[in-house]
């Protein structure tokens, strides 16, 4: 029923708009910078990176257009809750990459799914939270108070972001580890001869050992127990640069120095002694196999029958095929939510009229932390999908993007979940369309161009409900 | 002769103050979201940038050009945005000062600079005569100083006064009131006078608009034709700081006229508004233009003040600057403005030592006020309501003794 319900929606819905904001982008990439126009390769070849944005607005939006139906509130902070579910998504990667696929040998695909399942919940947690500290207390002010708050929140995350994060962009990049050299406090005398020995003898080990072929390499740099401390500056850039932990003071002293050499160091230490004179790390490239790739590292793909403008045919991989599969499983999912199950009947009660549903027995509270959870976990499975899609993140990276989604969710009509999908599919082609063109610049202006177009022309989206204020 | 940085840290005060103001006057005053007012502010800039350097114009007419962008930019955006209930205007304002910031990047940058920044707008000061050199004494600087009270007293003492004498025979001739028609009028008048200067070339000395012809007509010139660097200085001061009276005095008329009152009313409760017979959609518009025009004259300042103006300078950060300026100082307060604005202005050249840590403290700082103090500082109060000073006596008791 819900089915015919849509198609009866849609017929009512005016063609003419969507004609309009699909054509526009068409036509003035034309007429912009690229000159040359489109191909039929290059057409498909932006239709479908415009389909993988597109999904990813339409999770973000979801988020917008749940949290603006339930309390009419634009949440701004849920671009940045996009970027922390990014954040905590490659951390949980590199960390159940490390100790899931390295010593357990479960496979990248399982370790991607946990870490997107946890980053969700953590995700979906914090919006909670965030409802629970910033917004609850203002339900009963003015709508403006709230949404000064909301920029409030965006702008804290943000920065905060910047300061625990670090302003530059983390990247999911393979890492390419070189030979360095650890230099201890207390150096001895070696000679030359000496340390080229145990140099190689590590390099060997390493080669040999699991660690070469894992994509994260867990280094422990330990000395023996009861020597001084080693040079912090060296450690630190050890850090910055390759991605490795500070080991505590106090873990050092236990760990003994055979652990060493099983994972790619080699330390020598005088017998008898406490001192470490200094270690030698050779570490070898080592490659981060894509997820979805054969055991040769290449990601497995599809190919379309089609030339593209370099003249192959289409290559499309099949992890673009999974994002935008997983959004459409979703968003159906929770659309049945939305209309079938009690949860949903009460949140829409709520976002009809809150005070009568509280006089029905619905626990508002409830429902809305509900709400915040579900576009928090969305937003995060978005972030995932994007860092691993562009394989690089940064604390800003939520602003755009999260201000696209809200377009998209105002196009579709806020307040729809349908609305969300077409919204944010006809954002993420258009965008697509726009920089195939070569008028990349132009893309962010022109989603802001068709925000004032659909304000202008059909205010209530394509799926929106036309309602009359009631005094 | 107060040192180049502070001066600078003294003009951008004056200049956020009416940028400041021209926020409150569509949050404070009339409950609407701006939340890219940057681009306004930007426009401003370029536009008189532009007006005065490629163009070719008098200061006064780029600013009047800025000013008439914002406007037109206003009704852009503001047209389908108003007309909305919700927070409509505040998405669709963030995207139009980003759309604003691609564009001006996007745009010849022969003319407009690109991303490096415009550098060869005419300062302030190239207006003002050559100094004759570092220090013309102690006299010439006390000269100006005095001058420059007296001028700022009877210039605003003479502006209302006139203004008084022409609502009196338009009442007679027409009835009704016509203050604010005056009051438009004579900022237009003040802008232009205070910044119909001449810049200077080799052999034609610069005038400082309407004080150097004020001055030639009383033959103080000697002193000011060449003046020190310490009297270009508090010529500038007065010169930004009599536009910021004649932008606190407008505004204040303003909501104080009927359409003001419509304005408030507006924010209290729109639907009452709409059953008191106003227009409510059109005089949001007209608020909003009000406001932007505003924040392009504040723009205008900033480019012919500071040395270079870039397109990143407007960004999201700077939206965000001037509403916590209108929120410390309290939605609905001039004097909350012009505190908020002070503050936040020096504050962080007071803290420099905290960092990227500056940041987190002000949406902090934003977070809790909205969340315990959502008024700000002055929430509703002017001046006048906290000190009861009998030569202050506007806001509330005058509206009392009125009623």
């Amino acid at each position: 029923m819900d089915l015919y319900r849509y198609i009866e929606k849609a017929a009512r819905f005016r063609w003419w708009f969507l004609v309009l904001v699909v054509l526009a982008p068409v036509v003035a990439s034309a007429a912009g910078e690229g000159g040359s126009g489109f191909t039929l390769g290059s057409l498909v070849e932006n239709l479908l990176i415009g389909l993988i944005l597109g999904s990813v607005y339409a999770l973000i939006a979801l988020g917008y257009t749940l949290v603006y139906g339930v309390i009419k509130l634009i949440n701004f902070a849920h671009g940045d809750i996009y970027m922390l579910g990014a954040f905590t998504g490659f951390y949980l990667l590199r960390f159940t990459v490390r100790w899931l696929n390295f010593t357990q040998g479960i496979s990248l695909i399982w370790c991607f799914v946990i870490s997107v399942v946890i980053s969700a919940i953590l995700c979906a947690a914090l919006a909670v939270l965030m409802e629970r500290l910033a917004y609850r207390p203002l339900r009963k002010s003015s709508r403006i108070a709230a949404l000064i708050t909301a920029v409030g929140v965006s702008f804290l995350l943000e920065n905060g972001g910047i300061i625990a994060f670090g302003p530059n962009p983390k990247s999911y990049e393979p890492r390419k580890l070189e030979v360095y050299q650890l230099q201890f406090a207390g150096s001895e005398d070696f000679s030359n001869a000496r340390q080229q020995e145990i140099f190689d003898r590590t390099q060997q080990n390493f080669q040999s050992s699991e660690l070469s072929k894992t994509p994260y390499a867990r280094v422990r740099v330990v000395s023996k127990a009861g020597s001084s401390e080693w040079s912090p500056t060296l450690i630190l850039s050890m850090d910055e640069q390759f991605g490795l932990e500070e080991i505590p003071k106090d873990q050092i002293a236990n760990d003994s120095p055979q652990q060493l050499a099983s994972i790619g160091y080699s330390n020598d230490s005088k017998a008898g002694t406490t001192t470490v004179s200094w270690a030698r790390a050779a570490v070898a490239d080592y490659q981060v196999r894509p997820i979805f790739s054969n055991s040769e590292g290449e990601q497995l793909a599809f190919h379309l029958p089609i030339k593209n403008a370099a003249g192959d045919d289409i290559r499309v991989p099949w992890f673009n095929v999974v994002i935008v599969v997983v959004t459409a499983i979703l968003l159906w999912a929770l659309n049945i939510l939305i209309n079938r199950s009690m949860f949903g009947i009460s949140m829409r009660a709520l976002s009809f009229d809150m005070n009568a549903a509280k006089l029905m027995g619905v626990d508002t509270d409830k429902v809305i932390a509900q709400t915040f959870a579900i576009g928090g976990a969305c937003a995060a499975v978005a972030g995932n999908i994007v860092g691993l899609y562009n394989q690089q993140i940064d604390p800003l990276m939520g602003i755009l993007p999260g201000l696209k989604a809200f377009v998209a969710a105002v196009v579709g009509g806020i307040g729809s979940i349908p609305g969300a999908a077409v919204g944010g599919l006809i954002m993420g082609i258009s965008e697509g369309l726009v920089k195939g063109a070569g008028a990349g610049k132009m893309a962010d202006a022109m989603a802001f161009a068709i925000l004032i177009l659909v304000l202008l022309f059909k205010p209530t989206g394509i799926f929106g409900r036309t309602t009359r204020e009631k005094v | 002769m107060i040192n180049p940085y502070w001066e600078l840290v003294i003009f951008l005060v004056m200049i956020n103050v009416i940028f400041t103001l021209s926020l409150n006057l569509i949050l404070g005053y009339n409950g609407q979201f701006s939340l890219g007012h940057a681009g306004f502010l930007a426009i401003g800039a370029y536009g008189s940038g532009v007006a005065t350097t490629a163009l070719g114009l008098p200061l006064f007419a780029g600013v009047l050009m800025s000013i008439a962008c914002c406007i037109v930019a206003a009704v852009i955006v503001g047209y389908p945005c108003l007309r909305l209930g919700g927070d409509y205007l505040a998405i669709a304002t963030l995207g139009f000062a980003e759309i604003i910031r691609i564009v001006l990047l996007a745009l010849p940058e022969k003319t407009f600079g690109g991303a490096t920044g415009m550098q060869n707008i005419h300062n302030i000061y190239d207006y003002l005569p050559v100094p004759a050199g570092a220090h013309n004494g102690i006299i010439n600087l006390i000269f100006t100083i005095v001058f420059s009270v007296v001028f700022l007293a009877l210039t605003i003492w003479g502006v209302f006064a006139l203004g008084n004498f022409l609502n009196g025979v338009l009442q007679k001739r027409f009835g009704g009131n016509f203050w604010r028609y005056i009051v438009w009028a004579g900022f237009v008048v003040l802008i232009i006078a205070n910044l119909s200067g001449t810049k200077g070339t080799a052999s034609v000395s610069a005038k400082p608009g309407i004080a150097g012809y004020v001055m030639d007509i009383f033959q103080f010139s000697n002193a000011m034709k060449q003046p020190s660097l310490e009297s270009r200085q508090w010529l500038v001061f007065l010169i930004y700081g009599l536009i910021v009276l004649a932008v606190n005095q407008l505004i204040r008329n303003f909501l104080n006229s009927v359409p003001g009152r419509g304005v408030v009313a507006i924010r209290e409760n729109e639907i009452a508004a709409t059953n008191l017979g106003i227009n409510v959609f059109w005089l949001k518009l007209q608020n909003f233009m009000l406001g932007c025009a505003f924040a392009g004259l504040a723009g205008a300042l900033l480019a012919h003040t500071i040395p270079l103006i870039k397109p990143i300078e407007f960004g999201f950060l700077k939206s965000v600057d001037v509403l916590l300026m209108v929120v410390l100082g309290g939605m609905g307060s001039m004097t909350g403005s012009f505190v908020g604005a002070v503050s936040i202005s020096v504050l962080p050249e007071v803290l420099r030592g905290v960092g990227e840590w500056r940041m987190v403290l002000y949406s902090l700082v934003l977070i809790l006020f909205m969340l315990f103090k959502p008024g700000g500082i002055f929430g509703t109060n002017e001046l006048s309501d906290i000190f009861r000073l009998p030569w202050l006596k506007r806001g509330r008791d005058a509206e009392a003794s009125d009623a």
